[in-house]
């Protein structure tokens, strides 16, 4: 039995022979299907998610702060128990009610400039009037009322005989301490530079306790304006300093001087106090005013040690960087037909996406609050290959055996020779296609300072310039068509003269070398939001592309 | 019974029931082919299994113009040649050499199994195992093997001249009839 023999035979009692495989087989075929069913959607998900969480960022209105400070509830508990306050215990019941309308007032405020002037304006206005009710024992003509329950504890007729009540009396003063001391340890926490004057605010505080009962107006006198000299000294002090960083820590240090001003006024009638609450309130909303949304108060209202990040001063910033990622190219029928679906399955197993990379260079501006925004220009190309079998033609070499000879001895010689010769066939083949594009990104983001990193969060759009296409892909009507061609046939063009608009969020994280320069890694997701293919053409082609973005940063 | 044509259109879908009624028309066959293959049973499961997954993944590829069965079964094929790849590679170079007639009686032949050709083919060192199988069995061209093992042409000539060798020496102990 020769070879060709054998190799039937085997095959025919081979033919159809069927043996039945494991189940667990089947278990993993299908948990494996499902599972890269689920890939495919968590890819998704995680991109959705990204863009929903950075758009719930900017766009989440201020969080409310009345959760950091559950004294509150004390406060109106101690202003319902103690009708009968004195006026160093209405004074300060004020105070501690001040606090807690400004805290009810700070939550619903927007965090613009303006708006933060303007609610000022409005609390300092009811501070006043609280002050002048308070002083006078009833509410002066002309003004508007504030709340009832502030009325009847401020307009209390009560006089300095009830001021040693055992029972309102320790209770207030207990209480409003504890706020005090409450507001001022925040307020410590917030801001290391505010540590002088806080010191003096609660000296202040406790000199103000102490003096209750004394019945010494003139020394009580004499110390508060010692410490309103102490105080206006430390506020100027405060005010040369910020002033040189910030125009809106000017204004709102008008403000401020406004309030102690009119303090200044009431301190003469032994109502001390309210100059610190005041200036007190002012330094937390001038730091808010600055920094505006604070991610950690916003997702942790009740946590009160948020970590503080980086002096938010007004910043200018270079990038230049450089990035490799991957390419995602999803085809889909832009047509239903018979004709292209099978063109489909034609371009989905000869084309494999694969790198992109690129470079760029990005300009930042980043104001005092953290929100930045960035713009630039970027170089990147995207890489495609493609494996496909020329059904057409092959070369190939054989061995051709071209005569027998036999010499006189009868001795045989098999006479080789090798030959090329061309025969139909199929032949598989390689190239790969490139596309260049020049894009601006333009982003805005969020950073979290640190001394010697910071994180930034960013999310914007990227306008594509330039698209240009090298190489070649299988065309609908079964041939190879030549990319970047200037004048396509309509509905030839497999891809668009330019890419258009795409989405792209990152997450950067940059490490100071030195004030001046850092180092960043920052992936970026990019989404194409229309198509690359045209409208006309037989398929719908999508992309999206998955980087990391490395550079250098100089900042001035 | 579902069609082959219904089959196909519900895979592309992704319906879970199509998917598992190509399995059984098919596993049974596919399994005897990648036991050919593998090295052992594990390894013909492993083959098995991410032949069908490739399968599955690529239906919506197939275009038609063959038998649906010889589409699955290059992909097994390929699986399967992959498999090899991932392992040591073959790289002998040997001369030509031409298999002698078999010493075997015809008759002996008739007498196999399709179970006990497969144990055999399974005993094949597993280049020779590779060749036998592309050339003798799937059809393949010398040439064809060469670049699908990245072997040279020689090797794949000469490979398979010893497993045929082999196999015929198998089948002569089995049976105690070399002449």
């Amino acid at each position: 039995m020769n070879s060709k023999d054998f190799d039937q035979l085997l095959r025919k009692k081979l033919n159809g022979h069927s043996v039945t495989p494991d189940p667990k087989v089947w278990d993993a075929i299908q948990h494996q299907v499902q599972s890269s069913g689920r890939r495919h959607y968590l890819w998704w998900g995680a991109f959705a998610v990204l863009i929903l969480g950075a758009a719930a960022y900017f766009l989440w209105p201020k969080a409310s702060e009345t959760a950091t400070y559950p004294e509150n509830t004390s406060t109106s508990e101690v202003l319902k128990e103690s009708p009968q306050a004195t006026p160093n215990t209405k004074n300060m019941t004020a105070s501690a009610q001040l606090i807690e309308e400004s805290r009810t007032t700070t939550s619903q405020l927007a965090p613009s400039k303006s708006n933060a002037l303007a609610a000022l304006a409005e609390e300092e206005n009811e501070v006043q009037k609280e002050r002048y009710a308070a002083s006078k024992g009833s509410q002066p003509p002309g003004l508007s009322t504030s709340s009832p329950k502030r009325q009847s504890s401020l307009a209390s007729p009560q006089g300095d005989d009830e001021r040693d009540s055992p029972t309102g009396n320790t209770l207030a003063t207990v209480d409003h301490k504890s706020i005090k001391e409450k507001a001022i340890e925040n307020t410590q926490k917030k801001s290391s530079s505010n540590n002088q004057l806080l010191s003096g605010a609660t000296e202040n505080s406790e000199y103000s306790s102490a003096s209750i009962g004394s019945g010494s107006k003139s020394k009580m006198q004499k110390l508060n304006t010692q410490e309103q000299e102490q105080d206006n000294n430390l506020l100027r002090e405060e005010n040369e300093r910020r002033a040189a960083t910030s125009p809106l820590w000017n204004a709102l240090s008008e403000e401020a001087s406004a309030v102690a001003a009119s303090d200044e006024l009431y301190s003469n009638q032994g109502f001390k106090g309210f100059q610190k609450e005041a200036f007190l309130k002012l330094e937390r909303r001038q730091k808010e005013a600055l920094q505006g949304h604070d991610l950690c108060d916003m997702l942790f209202p009740s946590l009160e040690d948020c970590p503080e990040f980086g002096d938010r001063r007004r910043r200018y910033q270079v990038d230049a960087y450089t990035q490799t990622g991957v390419l995602f190219s999803h085809l889909t029928n832009n047509f239903s037909s018979e004709e292209i679906s099978t063109y489909l399955g034609q371009r989905r197993s000869t084309e494999t996406p694969l790198w992109h990379i690129g470079f760029g260079v990005r300009l930042s501006t980043q104001w005092t609050n953290g929100i930045s925004m960035r713009g630039g220009l970027q170089i990147s190309q995207s890489k495609i290959r493609v494996d496909y079998v020329d059904e057409t033609q092959r070369q190939t070499t054989v061995n051709v055996s071209i005569d027998t000879l036999i010499d006189d001895q009868g001795n045989t010689t098999v006479v080789w020779d090798t030959i090329s010769i061309i025969e139909t066939g199929v032949e598989d083949r390689r190239h790969y296609n490139t596309f260049t594009q020049i894009d601006i990104p333009l982003t805005v983001g969020y950073t979290f300072l640190g001394p010697r990193y910071d994180v930034e969060i960013n999310g914007g759009v990227m306008f594509n310039l330039l698209f240009q296409r090298d190489g070649s892909v299988f065309g609908a009507e079964d041939n190879f068509y030549a990319l970047g061609a200037s004048n396509p046939p309509a509905g030839q063009q497999p891809y668009d003269q330019k890419l258009g608009l795409s989405i792209i969020g990152s997450v950067a994280l940059n490490y100071h070398m030195s004030q001046q320069f850092s180092l960043f890694v920052e992936p970026q997701l990019r989404y194409f939001l229309d198509p690359v293919s045209p409208g006309d053409y037989a398929l719908h082609e999508s992309w999206f592309i998955g980087s990391l973005m490395v550079g250098g940063r100089y900042s001035f | 019974m579902l069609s082959e044509e219904k089959i196909i259109s519900g895979c592309i879908e992704g319906q879970g029931d199509c998917q598992k009624a190509l399995y059984d028309l098919y596993s049974g066959k596919m399994f005897a082919l990648c036991i050919r293959y593998a090295k052992h049973k594990a390894e013909a499961e492993d083959i098995l299994q991410e032949g069908f997954i490739k399968v599955f993944d690529k239906i919506d590829t197939f275009r038609g113009d063959g038998s649906f069965e010889g589409w699955i079964r290059r992909i097994m094929i390929h699986t399967a040649i992959k498999y090899y790849h991932k392992a040591s590679r073959q790289n002998e170079s040997l001369g030509w050499e031409t298999l002698p007639d078999s010493p075997l009686r015809p008759e002996v032949y008739g007498q196999l199994d399709a179970d006990q050709i497969m144990e055999m083919i399974q005993e094949l060192p597993k280049g020779y195992r590779l060749v036998f199988n592309l050339y003798s069995l799937e059809g393949y061209k010398h040439k064809e093997i060469a670049d699908m093992l990245d072997i040279g042409e020689s090797t794949s000539r000469s490979q398979l001249t010893k497993a045929r060798a082999m196999l015929q020496e198998m089948i002569g102990k089995m049976y105690s009839l070399v002449l």
